[in-house]
């Protein structure tokens, strides 16, 4: 029997650790230059600058009067809500159209430049136009999010469907593959992590311009607190909301990551 | 050649180019019914070539292939092949892996169930259906390989320098193991191999391929023992078919020994 390899890669363990190894130098580092940061900062707003002005302590100090309140979690369903509606419509439309780009070269002929072309496009620029085109209400917010995820899905589905190893496709054909299995049980998982980055690009994207919409159009969400709040000069529950979003584009990214592990465990960079 | 019963694979005057160039002229060869038939040249000669065509992965320009008389067009499902690379799937996990073709034509699950099991049983896997490709060495992946393509019960298995993509030592142990899992269940089989030893061991006969465009230079009988085991390596008659199967190859043209039997 041959020899099982287990793949474990030896990581060189940090030197100064405490509990287990839990707090290492890497992992306290980014603490450190957070807190040191967050110092300069209050200390500066204290000693130069106007009351109003948000500092670290004032935005602890609004958590809990901000997230108290109906506005906040109406704000934030509807900017959730929205996003990740939006992301499912886009990904789905995505996959759907950049396989058939990516397997059908015709197809790609006709597609390819404007999806290219609108991938490339700061989208921002065409919000003013789709808010005019769909109106000043939350169906402009989405349909600028399925917009935002379906254009880079589509790209990297076509390039991931595309570039499929030949040797996959002769085992297909060699064992009774049809089109529908080369393209659903062959292309398709093959270029999983491909479809994986577009979808958390989306994400990243969807969010930004969800953002502008709320903004721009007074729809209700995250996006239009944090313009209302910075409006009445309530610094400090203006960046409540932004430290929300903060959170919540992190924790997409680390729910991303782990979700590709999963899906393609295989596929390491 | 006569596509007499005793035929299962009969290939006339077979022919391929790509563009401008020639790959593959005027080749005539047949497999037995369970006949293991090496086809042994220099890299980039065009046995691979010939073997896709074979397995209806690309198409002859001009000749024809018949397996049981049936006409290769596209790949036939009486025909399996074994892969360089071993082309498994890294999403799915052994068991799928084995189970890809079966499952592709629709074969109830219990007799799915057990033609996997049996496969992998033979193969020597047990206890390894769940894991992924990229968690097993070289090795384990072209037995799954093999696994996947004996599950079909194939009455032609094509091999695509199954082992070169193999350590030394792991080679030659999926060469006997090769042998053994044959002498179980014979069937037809075209072993390809640049490795010369390899072909001398496996076949029944050797077809030495080469040139530019590819022809077939010479046919050695291998009048070896079955079951062979590692005893037949150091035997003369080894040895010595060895030899002629080199000189096949490296032997221009013209000048002495015999080019043909």
């Amino acid at each position: 029997m041959a020899t099982y390899s287990s793949r474990i890669e030896a990581v060189p363990a940090a030197r100064w650790t405490w509990g287990r190894g839990l707090i290492t130098r890497e992992r306290l580092a980014p603490v450190v230059a957070g807190a040191v940061l967050l110092v300069i900062w209050e200390v500066w707003v204290r000693a130069q600058l106007p009351d109003f002005v948000a500092r670290p302590s004032g935005i602890v100090m609004a958590i809990p009067s901000t997230i108290a309140t109906a506005e906040f979690w109406s704000g934030v369903a509807a900017t959730l809500g929205a996003i990740l509606e939006g992301v499912a419509i886009g990904s789905v439309a995505g996959i759907l159209i950049g396989v058939s780009m990516g397997r059908v070269r015709e197809f790609d002929w006709f597609m390819s430049t404007y999806i290219r072309a609108l991938y490339a496009l700061p989208l921002i620029a065409l919000v003013p136009i789709i808010i005019l085109w769909v109106g000043y209400q939350p169906a402009a917010r989405l349909v600028i999010v399925v917009i935002s995820v379906f254009l880079p899905v589509a790209v990297t589905t076509a390039d991931g469907t595309r570039a499929i190893s030949k040797e996959y496709l002769d085992v297909g054909k060699m064992f009774g593959a049809r089109t529908r299995n080369i393209w659903f049980g062959i292309a398709l998982p093959s270029a999983t992590p491909f479809i994986v980055a577009g979808i958390e690009l989306g994400f990243a994207r969807g969010i930004t311009n969800a953002i502008a919409v709320e903004i721009l159009a007074s729809v209700n969400g995250m996006g239009m607190s944090v313009f209302t709040k910075s409006n009445e000069l309530n610094e400090n529950a203006s960046l409540v909301y932004v430290l929300c979003l903060a959170i919540f584009a992190v924790g997409i990214r680390t729910l991303m990551i782990r979700f590709r592990h999963w899906l393609a465990p295989w596929y390491h960079r | 050649m006569n596509d007499s019963g005793a035929e299962r694979l009969v290939v006339e005057n077979a022919g391929l180019r790509y563009g401008q160039l020639d790959v593959l002229a005027d080749i005539s060869l047949s497999v037995g019914i369970s006949e293991i038939v090496s086809i042994v040249g220099p890299s980039g000669c065009g046995k691979t070539t010939l073997l896709r065509c074979v397995g209806g992965l690309n198409q002859l320009n001009y000749g024809e292939i018949r397996i049981d008389g049936q006409r290769v067009e596209k790949p036939l499902p009486i025909v399996s092949m074994v892969f360089q690379h071993f082309g498994l799937f890294p999403w799915k996990n052994l068991w799928s892996n084995i189970a890809y073709g079966l499952k592709l034509r629709h074969a109830p699950k219990e007799e799915i169930d057990r033609r996997v099991a049996d496969a992998i049983d033979l193969v020597g896997l047990k206890g390894f259906e769940k894991s992924y490709p990229h968690q097993l060495s070289g090795g384990m992946q072209q037995r799954a390989g093999l696994a996947r393509a004996l599950v079909m019960e194939p009455k032609l298995l094509l091999m695509d320098e199954p082992f070169s993509a193999i350590d030394a030592q792991t080679r030659e142990q999926l060469q006997f193991e090769l042998l053994r899992i044959w002498d179980r269940r014979p069937t037809a089989m075209i072993f390809v191999t640049h490795a010369i030893d390899e072909a001398v061991l496996m076949g029944d006969r050797v077809i030495v391929l080469a040139g530019r465009p590819a022809h077939v230079r010479a046919v050695r009988k291998v009048d070896l023992p079955r079951p062979r085991d590692r005893s037949v390596v150091s035997s003369p008659a080894f040895i010595n078919l060895r030899e002629q199967v080199w000189h096949d190859l490296f032997d221009q043209p013209g000048a002495n020994g015999a080019r043909i039997q």
